[in-house]
């Protein structure tokens, strides 16, 4: 599971940026100027105020869904009980192993041994326990861990995981909101929400919602020398423009944003130090698209799809609202990554559109569709593109705007026919397991977490290779073969990947050379997460 | 005792004969749309210490511009004001707002004629006496106070100590005027200025009020310029009348000689028009036929000579000066004065030609 | 009194009225509660547990009783999604935004009153010119656009003041003026242009009144005449605008506060109706509908005070 989409996300999406203009130009980019940045030495001391996007409304994993910004905050008092590794495996954190059993039915999860919660509690398998049960009992995290089927205590530092079906996998959800690690006490008397109390590299101080999240150095860190910064602050400015202005008057000394104008804004400012995911990928981010409701006439008619496919131009799109540097996708994985290959997906093609247009519409009549979009201002631009695209095969639309919060709930009963989406950034494509297989895609007017309601026999096929086949060979052969699937079934119409930056004041550095207690790197900046131990400010 | 008192009533005892004002080609124009309305007209006049005059003409004939001119009292913008005013040594055309400040309230005072608009609605009774006194007399707060009082009950107001913490809505029309004679006596003003001081007023308290300031301006021996349209307010009240017609003094003379041998006739005119006390007390002056002249484009000649009964084509050409009649301070403007052989003659020769006479053919004219 | 209490019957009335019809829009908003308490993993299972657990499934008019109840009982309910006591809440955010309303206020009618006085004393003159067409320009300019100017020079250009950020007056009352400047000189632009505007209006009417050229006869100086004697009937005008403008004002508040990133109602009020969270949008209604109506009670007092016509007592003499 990991970092699934969530209720902020779809806010995000309404917040414009997110959309095609998810851009990124500047590069601190290459791997060279991030160790460029690494090469100053890391300051013990000092403290550091960061500008994330959006608040959140707790700290108990079990009781809200985190986005980038919560996973922050998250890893700040919490460790995670793995982490991706620079090469992109799973590599034990908190935990000292992670061992499936030979057919990947059961998981042993060990904990690091001496460790205990700011609070003094000791972390032990009791401890793992009632976050795992915490967390499968949920109903916001529950669906996504439905393929447990039992925790039990296997010995004083261990717990098992007993799962339904093979699942290679699970490692991966330890490394985000599911592997996040409260003291026991906090989980059962609701405390975690406001007063979280973890292992992590800062102790809970302050939080004031809506204004800011003070923690500590923790003292005790179980990684010695580790976290280098006395005390973090954090400070949710949900305003894009605002954001960059509380950097640029020394406000804050460093913000993370999805935004475009962030990205265009600190293009070519040598005044700041700007980290982008653009140039290399592990795991997958957050793609934008058109997300069709396939259970709904006209869009069941596949013509009909392809005619939209071959009519909408990315590229115009992309430069349009986004500077133009985005990335185009074709397909669920990003170029660059294992598991991308050509998938076929159509090209830009007015005649073939109208072809297929004047085809389609000879047995189902004029086509007409309704486009959704959140309401805000170059979301709107985006969706009057991609109308006037439509327009231009014989396509009549209209562009209806829907409240926010709204967006997701017409989304998961299938009320709608077209929306502009991001999502499916994650670390495994199993995670997208409940959004792309057809158990989970129901008829209009129930509730379906495969939006699109795409029913692809052969697509979930290799969406079940995926997750329990033990051939690494295999699985990304199946995952390859998913993303063509796309290509054919058309539910997605894929526009441009999410890009994520921080940009910082020159002094702050860190942000890429998270370590691993093994030894090696940890990946650093991941759709806008990163290791706040890490951070220094010289 | 106050200042206030003594000032009227010993430093300056009963001196005959000495000059309080003088005021010599006044001229007062105003800019509007059209071009300069000559609002006053080259006016001169003289006023005794301790005496009264009335200055008695239509709406338009440019009274109330004049008071306000002798005060210097005119808007700032707009407004230009020639000639020589010297009032009580000073010579206030050219003088600067600082140093007319000194004079105003304290040596010149005047009373509005809407007591319902000239009290401040938002202040107490009170505070408007006494601000005067403070700032001008230096008095502290409880002794204005005590002279608020004072002057209250000597203005005939009914227990002055509950009104001072009264605010003006809280008193009738006849009371409020009450008060502003107060306010304008605080200091003790050499010259009183009463524009209309009873237009806005009850039939009933006209004639109390009137009494009051004459009351009021013989116990001060202060002179008092009292401005109305109306010749009765000022029949007995008043040393001498000055009657203004299109900005210009038509005609000037102690009362009794005004009422007894009037020349102009134009006066003879007003006091045909004198309210009856069957009109109500606002009925306008429709007595006389036509209306005033256009003050920024006037007629040659004569001002008057086109609502004239005695109007002779001279009378249209060539303007009459202002000239002494044989009793002394008896001045007048007519080629045709009224209760002359000429006159009578004019006055015929009209009615044989059935001219001028005819309201209708006067207002087009 | 009669008008104290005239005006306790008002505030109950238009509680039951606002909150009534605010927990109806709330309900009537497409899209359902229970999956954006859930978020995207939202299953049958789970959308039926918090429909339940949250009442959801009960009647409308039921609903809001239970609420009604509850709040007369002092108890606001809690977040669905943060569970915190909304009444928690509200008192944290609270101070922030009377704090700015407050602060703009001052300085709107600081700045209002001695310019509205001066341009008033010479209509057209060079102060009058200058005063209304930069009035009219900053009531021409959204707070929004206006709070990004001013960060843009005072914040990022200058570093005079911080762009976003709030802090309470408890902690350091230094840096929390310092915090409030930009933001109150946002929301207090508006206000001042629309106040100097009106009060000028009214004092050069005013000034036309017989009872300043009897001030004037008086010998009392031009600046006695302006704040003793012109002020007060002028400012009456001035009092009712203020008034008025207290929906505006707020609405304004919530802007600035996204601007600024200020923990306030204003910003608490846009999430909470973004994500669903109609316990705290209610408590919200019912904070903004209090303070609605002791505003206006006390512009009512304020009439009291600079009227006396309106105080209602004839004492004929």
């Amino acid at each position: 599971m990991g970092r699934e989409i969530d209720r902020r996300d779809f806010l995000r999406l309404g917040a414009g940026a997110a959309a095609a203009g998810v851009a990124g130009g500047a590069l601190l980019a290459g791997p060279g100027a991030g160790l460029a940045g690494a090469a100053s030495k890391p300051k013990s001391g000092g403290s550091m105020t960061i500008g994330v996007e959006a608040e959140e409304d707790g700290f108990d994993a079990a009781q809200v869904t985190w986005d980038s910004t919560g996973i922050i905050y998250a890893r700040t008092v919490y460790d995670s009980l793995a982490v991706i590794a620079a090469n992109g495996s799973v590599q034990p954190y908190l935990a000292q192993s992670i061992t499936p059993n030979a057919d990947y039915t059961q998981w042993v999860v060990t904990a690091r041994p001496n460790i205990t919660f700011h609070n003094g509690t000791p972390l032990d398998a009791n401890a793992l326990l009632a976050n795992a049960e915490a967390l499968a009992s949920s109903a916001i995290v529950g669906p996504a861990l439905a393929n447990i089927a039992s925790v039990t205590v296997s010995g004083p530092l261990s717990i098992t995981f007993t799962m339904k079906e093979p699942w290679i996998a699970f490692p991966y959800g330890l490394t985000s909101q599911a592997g996040m690690v409260a003291e026991p006490s906090t989980l059962k008397d609701g405390s975690a929400m406001q007063h979280p109390v973890g292992t992590g590299p800062f102790v809970f101080s302050e939080w004031v919602p809506g204004d800011h999240f003070t923690a500590t150095k923790n003292p005790n860190y179980w990684q010695s020398g580790l976290p280098y910064l006395d005390s973090i602050t954090y400070r949710p400015i949900v305003d894009v423009e605002a954001r960059s202005n509380s950097l640029k008057s020394g406000t804050v000394q460093m913000i993370l944003s999805s935004d475009a104008q962030t990205i265009h804004d600190f293009t070519g400012n040598s005044s700041y130090k700007m980290i982008t995911d653009l140039h290399k990928v592990i795991g997958e981010t957050d793609q934008i698209f058109l997300m069709l409701n396939t259970g709904t006439p006209p869009l069941t008619d596949s013509r009909v799809r392809q005619a939209l496919a071959y009519a909408i131009d990315p590229k115009l799109i992309n430069d349009t609202i986004g500077y133009g540097i985005a990335p185009l996708s074709t397909g669920p994985f990003t170029q660059g990554t294992p598991l991308y290959v050509p998938t076929g997906y159509p090209q830009y093609n007015v005649d073939k559109a109208k072809a297929l247009v004047s085809a389609a519409e000879k047995s189902l009549g004029p086509i007409n569709l309704q486009l959704g979009v959140t309401n805000t201002g170059r979301n709107v631009q985006l969706m009057e593109l991609v109308q006037a695209q439509l327009q231009q095969v014989g396509i009549k639309s209209t562009i209806t705007e829907v409240q926010q919060a709204d967006y997701i709930t017409n989304a998961l009963f299938g009320k709608y026919q077209l929306y502009l989406w991001r999502q499916f950034g994650t670390p495994n494509p199993d995670s997208n397991y409940i959004f792309w297989t057809s158990p989970t895609a129901a008829a209009e007017g129930a509730p379906a977490l495969n939006f699109a309601r795409n029913k692809d026999p052969l697509l979930d096929q290799a969406m079940n290779t995926g997750r329990s086949n033990p051939s690494a060979t295999a699985r990304t052969k199946a995952y390859q073969s998913v993303s063509r699937r796309f290509a054919v079934d058309l539910p997605f119409l894929w526009l441009t990947r999410a890009v994520w930056a921080s940009v910082s004041s020159p002094s702050v550095g860190g942000l890429l050379t998270p370590k691993v207690p093994t030894g090696g790197l940890a990946y650093p900046f991941i759709s806008g997460v990163f290791f706040p131990q890490a951070l220094y400010n010289s | 005792m106050s200042r206030g008192h003594t000032t009227a009533g010993h430093e300056y005892p009963e001196i005959p004969a000495e000059t309080l004002l003088t005021v010599e080609d006044l001229r007062t124009t105003f800019d509007t749309p059209r071009g300069k309305l000559t609002a006053v007209d080259g006016v001169s006049f003289e006023l005794e210490a301790g005496r009264t005059l009335g200055v008695v003409g239509e709406s338009g004939s440019g009274k109330t511009v004049l008071s306000r001119s002798v005060m210097r009292l005119l808007p700032k913008r707009g407004a230009t004001s020639t000639g020589r005013v010297r009032f009580n040594g000073h010579e206030m055309v050219g003088l600067t707002q600082k140093q007319l400040r000194g004079i105003w309230g304290t040596e010149l005072a005047m009373v509005f004629q809407d007591p319902m608009t000239s009290l401040n609605p938002t202040m107490r009774i009170g505070n408007q006496i006494t601000e005067s006194l403070r700032y001008h007399l230096g008095m502290s707060s409880s002794e204005a106070t005590e002279h608020a009082v004072v002057l209250l009950s000597s203005v005939g107001i009914p227990t002055p100590e509950r009104r001072l913490h009264d605010y003006p809505h809280q008193l009738s029309g006849g009371l409020r005027q009450r008060v502003t004679i107060a306010i304008a006596l605080a200091c003790g003003p050499r010259l009183l200025f009463a524009d209309e001081p009873t237009t806005a007023l009850d039939v009933t308290v006209q004639a109390q009020i009137l009494d009051l300031l004459a009351a009021q301006q013989r116990e001060r021996s202060m002179a008092m310029i009292l401005v109305t349209h109306d010749l009765g307010v000022v029949a007995g009240r008043t040393d001498d009348i000055a009657v203004m017609y299109g900005g210009k003094i038509v005609e000037q003379a102690p009362t009794k000689t005004l009422f007894a041998e009037m020349r102009m006739p134009y006066t003879e005119a007003l006091l045909g028009s004198i309210p009856r006390a069957d009109q109500p007390s606002h009925t306008p002056l429709q007595a006389i036929p036509g209306r005033p002249p256009d003050l920024v484009s006037p007629p040659p000649g004569c001002r008057f000579a086109p609502r004239c009964p005695y109007a002779q084509p001279r009378c249209r050409h060539e303007e009459p000066p202002l000239r002494e009649a044989p009793t002394k301070g008896h001045r007048f403007a007519c080629w045709f004065p009224v209760g002359t052989p000429e006159g009578r003659q004019a006055l015929e020769e009209n009615r044989v030609r059935g001219v001028a006479l005819d309201p209708a053919r006067s207002v087009t004219t | 009194m009669a008008l104290l209490a005239r005006r306790l019957v008002q505030l109950v009335g238009v509680l039951l009225v606002v909150t009534f019809f605010s927990y109806l829009l709330l309900n009537l908003l497409p899209g359902n509660v229970a999956v954006a308490v859930l978020g995207p993993n939202a299953t049958a299972a789970g959308i039926a547990h918090v429909t339940a657990e949250l009442h959801l499934n009960q009647p409308l008019p039921q609903r809001y009783i239970e609420w009604l109840w509850q709040v007369l009982q002092g108890n606001f309910g809690e977040s669905y999604h943060t569970h915190e006591a909304v009444s928690t809440s509200l008192a944290q955010r609270l101070p922030v935004t009377i704090e700015l309303l407050v602060i703009s206020q001052i300085l709107a009618f600081a700045f209002a009153i001695p310019l509205g006085i001066l341009a008033a004393l010479r209509p057209g003159g060079w102060l009058d010119n200058i005063s209304s067409i930069t009035a009219f320009g900053f009531l021409a300019l959204p707070p929004y656009v206006l709070g990004v100017i001013l960060v843009l020079i005072f914040a990022v250009s200058l570093h005079w003041f911080p762009a976003t950020g709030y802090t309470p007056f408890l902690t350091d009352p230094g840096a929390n003026i310092h915090d409030m400047i930009l933001p109150s000189i946002t929301l207090a632009v508006g206000s001042l242009a629309v106040y100097l505007r009106v009060l000028r209006a009214e004092m050069i009417a005013t000034l036309q009144e017989d009872y300043i050229t009897m001030a004037v006869a008086k010998g009392m100086p031009t600046w006695r005449i302006l704040t003793r004697h012109a002020l007060r009937p002028s400012t009456i005008a001035l009092v009712t605008v203020a008034g008025l403008n207290v929906g505006a004002l707020i609405g304004g508040a919530f802007l600035v506060e996204y601007i600024f990133a200020l923990p306030g109602v204003g910003v608490l009020a846009i999430e909470s109706i973004f994500s669903k969270d109609y316990l705290v949008v209610q408590g919200i209604v019912v904070v903004v509908a209090v303070a609605y109506v002791v505003v206006n009670f006390c512009v009512d007092l304020l009439y009291l005070f600079l009227d006396p016509r309106a105080r209602g007592v004839q004492t004929l003499g």
